[in-house]
């Protein structure tokens, strides 16, 4: 089985004046074409860093970057040149991702001039078609990207990923900088390009319910690891991982009714630092369900992704077996116990 | 770049510096076909003339064509300046020097001299400068320390020294120089003077690009595939250039005053070419107990002053339009 993007064991650290920066730790993942797949996170839990590996911003510690077969991490500048085309990047920030001396349009034209795509005049009639594909007048082409409002300029930051075709498209917490209302819009359009061109894309995001409507499988990380992984809808319904469960406690609904009786998990505490990460579970000193884990066993050993035994494409990175999460009840603490003690 | 030409042309101070400074230059450029009488023919007196303001004595016949040696179009513009005008001249609206010189003329023509100097600094700020500045600051590591060291160290040979002791040198052996290499002072002074000049742009844009490097833009070109050099032209310079013309205008007038300043120590430009820095310095040898003939040194020195003003005035307004955050500022 060889997956259309495969990452394996991915390790990026950073040098910096306070040590090793562990931003992303043996890091596995597989994008299949056509996927969509989420990866959610705290703000310094490494998904940029991943994202930035895999479009080659930066380059991986250690562990490997397959596209169909072919390893990403080791290529030069110039190796990478013919991948641009098939793995494409939308940033986070459309106005400091554009220009501002650049017309928007040209902006748009830039990656096929690069590629050598069509003639000129085929490459204007390409600009004019993406324009329409992400909604935009061909007046705005003419624009600079500070004269644009910022769901119109992550149009343009779209339409420039989408311009050579890729196969596969990151994207780096697109709809952060943008206004709710226009959020929706541009769910939208994700949802009608990626069907029109069978795109897969990676989706890093903070916002769940977003990923929950634009993912099927998601990936939630926690301080450079996966700590749980699955399929969307079966992820936000059982989440296994007390980290999952209390990102998912975290968002608010605009029921009222249903805003009162959701359950809330405070975490306690800042994320620690990557600089220095804690022994054995990385989640254990913000964890409300360390105690129901004997012999201190999340201080001292790392847990590893296990599937769920009813689901084997959910797994989860916890010494708690997923059934006692579904309460954290004394019968379900007691449970706990016998299971645990069983080889 | 269109609402900074707005900015530029609501702003009134600036229009004015630029219409002088473009008066300037045409008067400059087209000097030898102007009405005027020519800047080296003597006519000793014992006096200078005080200046006759235009309504007491607007002109007269008596032009002699005297000139230094001149290039070759130039003097096809006094040709047709004879054939238009024929021998008619101005009077002496500005006076005259103590050698009957008229000053009005010789200002018009020391100008030329300031505009070779800025066109000088501007071509070897913009084609060294620039691109030295901007390959360092791209390449960065051990390429930008190596570039910026040697910028360093050129800064650091004290210039005024440098330029006195090579002018000393080329004094001593001028004769030589000429028949030999067919080098002039002249030329070893606008060399100096060029080397000089372009190693605060390198600086400044060095920096520019380095901190631009970092923004998302040039890395959305890097995933998009942009070469380095794409990069660097396409996207790097382009935001730069701001940054660049403002620190022309405030480079050229630093030039225009080093120039005069170096003429007037006796090391620029000679005699009989003219230059403001030349002229400042007759007028103020010019001041003697005995004679105070005043316009001497306030012509030329007035004419210095406008001009650096005017440049100054124009690089403001330029650095305030080219400025991003104008439209909010301006709300």
């Amino acid at each position: 089985m060889s997956a259309l993007l495969e990452i394996r064991g991915l390790r990026k650290h950073f040098e910096s004046r306070g040590g090793l920066v562990r931003a992303v730790e043996e890091l596995d993942l597989e994008l299949e074409r056509g996927a969509r797949l989420g990866l959610v996170g705290e703000s310094g839990c490494g998904k940029s860093t991943t994202a930035r590996c895999i479009v080659g911003l930066e380059r991986p510690s250690a562990g490997s970057i397959r596209l169909a077969g072919t390893e990403l991490g080791t290529l030069t500048q110039k190796q990478w040149f013919p991948f641009r085309r098939r793995i494409q990047f939308v940033f986070q920030d459309p106005l400091a991702a554009l220009d501002p001396r650049q017309r928007v349009g040209d902006a748009v034209l830039e990656p096929l001039v690069i590629h050598g795509i069509g003639k000129p005049r085929e490459r204007r009639a390409r600009v004019h078609e993406l324009f329409e594909a992400v909604g935009l007048s061909q007046a705005q082409s003419e624009r600079r990207a500070h004269e644009l409002s910022g769901g119109q300029r992550q149009r343009v930051g779209i339409a420039r990923a989408l311009a050579l075709e890729p196969e596969i498209l990151v994207l780096d917490e697109p709809l952060s900088a943008l206004d709710v209302s226009v959020q929706a819009q541009i769910v939208h359009l994700f949802g009608e390009l990626a069907q029109r061109y069978s795109l897969a894309y990676l989706l890093i995001s903070h916002d769940l319910a977003r990923v929950r409507e634009l993912c099927d499988e998601v990936c939630v990380m926690y301080l450079g690891r996966i700590v749980e992984r699955g399929p969307a809808a079966r992820l936000f319904a059982s989440p296994a991982h007390p980290y999952t469960r209390a990102l998912i406690a975290a968002v608010p609904s605009a029921d009222p009714r249903l805003e009162r009786e959701r359950e809330r998990i405070l975490l306690a505490g800042e994320p620690p630092s990557p600089l220095d990460p804690p022994t054995g579970c990385a989640f254990h000193p913000r964890c409300p369900l360390r105690a129901e884990v004997p012999h201190q066993r999340c201080e001292r050993e790392r847990p590893q992704l296990r599937p769920d035994p009813e689901q084997a494409a959910h797994e989860s990175a916890c010494h708690l077996p997923l059934a006692s999460h579904v309460s954290g009840s004394a019968a379900g603490r007691m449970l706990t116990d016998t299971k645990e003690a069983l080889p | 770049m269109n609402d900074a030409w707005n900015a530029l042309r609501a702003n009134r101070a600036a229009r004015v510096a630029a219409l002088f400074l473009l008066a300037l230059a045409l008067a400059s450029l087209f000097a030898p076909l102007l009405p005027l009488p020519s800047p080296a023919a003597l006519a000793l007196r014992d006096r200078p003339l005080a200046p006759a303001w235009p309504w007491e004595h607007f002109g007269a016949h008596g032009f002699t064509p005297e000139y230094w040696k001149l290039s070759w179009i130039d003097s096809q513009l006094v040709a047709l300046r004879e054939r238009i005008f024929g021998d008619w001249q101005t009077g002496p609206w500005l006076g005259t020097d103590a050698k009957g010189r008229d000053l009005l003329a010789r200002i018009v023509w020391g100008s030329r001299t300031s505009f070779e100097v800025a066109l000088l600094a501007s071509l070897t700020s913009l084609v060294i400068g620039v691109s030295w500045g901007a390959v360092a600051g791209y390449a960065g590591g051990r390429v930008d320390n190596a570039m910026m060291r040697f910028v360093d160290l050129c800064f650091s040979l004290p210039f005024v020294f440098l330029v006195i002791f090579l002018i000393g040198v080329v004094n001593e052996y001028r004769a030589e120089l000429e028949r030999d290499f067919g080098i002039d002072r002249e030329t070893v002074f606008y060399v100096l003077l060029g080397a000089f000049t372009w190693l605060t742009m390198a600086r400044v844009v060095r920096g520019q690009v380095l901190s631009l490097k970092k923004r998302e833009f040039v890395e959305a070109a890097r995933v998009l595939g942009a070469s380095r050099p794409r990069i660097l032209f396409a996207h790097l310079l382009p935001n730069v250039l701001p940054v660049v013309l403002v620190y022309l205008t405030l480079t050229v007038p630093a030039v225009m005053l080093y120039e005069a300043f170096l003429s007037f120590l006796g090391l620029g430009i000679e005699p009989p070419k003219v230059s403001w820095g030349l002229l400042a310095v007759e007028g103020a040898e010019a001041l003697t107990p005995l004679s105070f003939d005043w316009w001497l040194v306030l012509w030329p020195s007035l004419a210095i002053a406008a001009t650096l003003l005017a440049l100054n005035v124009l690089g403001d307004a330029l650095r305030d339009a080219l400025d991003p955050r104008l439209p909010e500022l301006r709300r």
